[in-house]
């Protein structure tokens, strides 16, 4: 079992934009996970790396791209049943 | 690069204590050129069509607006507090975005690099975590639970203090620093930036600041400022992107950035992109 951290991320969300660039940054910080929409004003993700690379994911990502506004930034703890070695879009 | 919100903010044109009839001169507000006249007491601004502009004088500034619907100046309670020394700094003109300008005053991060052995010094380079909210009441952002080890905090200051800041952004192009006042420790002093947007890659920054130093010479008071504000333009000046981004994919920006980064968060909700970079940096 790998320890991380789901982040959630509420605002308005619905910008083609967010995805990829959530998707960008996580491996510009060398992160392992997943991220998926929930729905236009939802984005959750699930992160495993060092906590300072966590902790900048979530600082960048509190400000995303320039097309969405994100409203609040949520994080919790999170066991991956198996350690992630890449980081991808659901 | 929106100028539509801009228009609607207040925004100095002048230091009220150096206005001289008869002297009057042009400047350039949001890229317009200005004319600004009269006296302390009568100030005028006039426009490039001839129309007269509203003026208010207020911490020690002659303040101007093009909008037709403007916002009200937000309101510092210190200047109204009559056993402080109040000084205008002058003016700073910087080839940068005038939010890039307001960004940097909010940056404590580089204070033991680039004002070292005043405001801050090596090995002295940690940033404690601190708190960043938009106050949602008022509008504003704020920047609190701030301490940071300065050799010499204030013209005022005989030795290195552990000081305490807290930092407000009342308006998109100002910025308030309330900090540790040395010889008066519980209360704070007040050091402003009032930035005149001159165009979206040119400003002129007017420090102010509202102090409890009745000891120092008013000469001594503007060079400690002039000296910190003058060490920050080559820096600002080779800012690149020269705008602010709003979309900082190139950036990595960390807890010590927080404050930036509310900033620019509060900046993009307003829409107030006057000076700032809309697209991927």
């Amino acid at each position: 079992m790998t320890c991380g951290a789901i982040l959630t991320l509420t605002g308005q969300l619905s910008a083609e934009s967010a995805l990829p660039w959530i998707h960008h940054r996580g491996q510009l910080l060398n992160l392992a996970g997943w991220v998926r929409r929930e729905d236009d004003q939802t984005i959750r993700m699930a992160l495993a790396g060092p906590e300072p690379l966590i902790e900048a994911m979530e600082i960048a990502c509190s400000l995303g791209p320039g097309d969405v506004l994100v409203d609040t930034i949520t994080r919790a703890r999170h066991t991956f049943d198996e350690k992630p070695d890449t980081f991808v879009m659901l | 690069m929106s100028r539509e919100y801009a228009t609607n903010d207040w925004y100095p044109v002048a230091d009220a204590a150096r206005m001289i009839p008869g002297h009057g001169f042009t400047t350039r507000l949001l890229g317009e050129p200005l004319e600004v006249s009269g006296s302390f007491e009568n100030p005028v601004v006039t426009a490039r069509d001839g129309r007269m502009l509203p003026v208010q004088v207020r911490y020690g500034h002659v303040w101007t607006t093009t909008g037709s619907a403007p916002r009200p100046l937000f309101d510092i309670a210190e200047a109204d507090e009559t056993d402080r020394t109040f000084v205008p700094c002058g003016a700073v003109q910087v080839r940068c975005s005038p939010l890039r300008a307001v960004e940097n005053f909010l940056d404590i991060a580089h204070f033991p690099f680039v004002h070292t052995g005043i405001l801050g010094e090596e090995p002295h380079t940690q940033v404690a975590p601190y708190k960043v909210e938009i106050r949602e009441d008022a509008d504003e952002v704020w920047a609190t639970q701030i301490g940071f080890h300065q050799p010499q905090a204030a013209k005022s200051a005989t030795e290195a203090i552990e000081t305490r800041y807290e930092y407000r952004v009342p308006a998109p192009t100002t910025a308030v620093l309330y900090k540790t006042c040395p010889p008066k420790p519980e209360a704070w002093d007040v050091i402003a930036i009032f930035v005149q947007p001159v165009a979206e890659d040119m400003c002129i920054a007017w420090p102010w600041m509202a102090l409890y130093d009745d000891v120092s010479p008013y000469a001594d008071l503007v060079q400690f400022q002039q000296e910190i504000f003058l060490q920050d333009r080559s820096i600002l000046e080779n800012q690149k992107p020269t705008l602010l981004p709003l979309d900082p994919r190139m950036e990595i920006p960390t807890r010590c950035d927080l404050t930036s980064v509310v900033y620019r968060r509060w900046l993009k909700r307003k829409g107030a992109t006057y000076g700032a970079l809309t697209t991927a940096a």
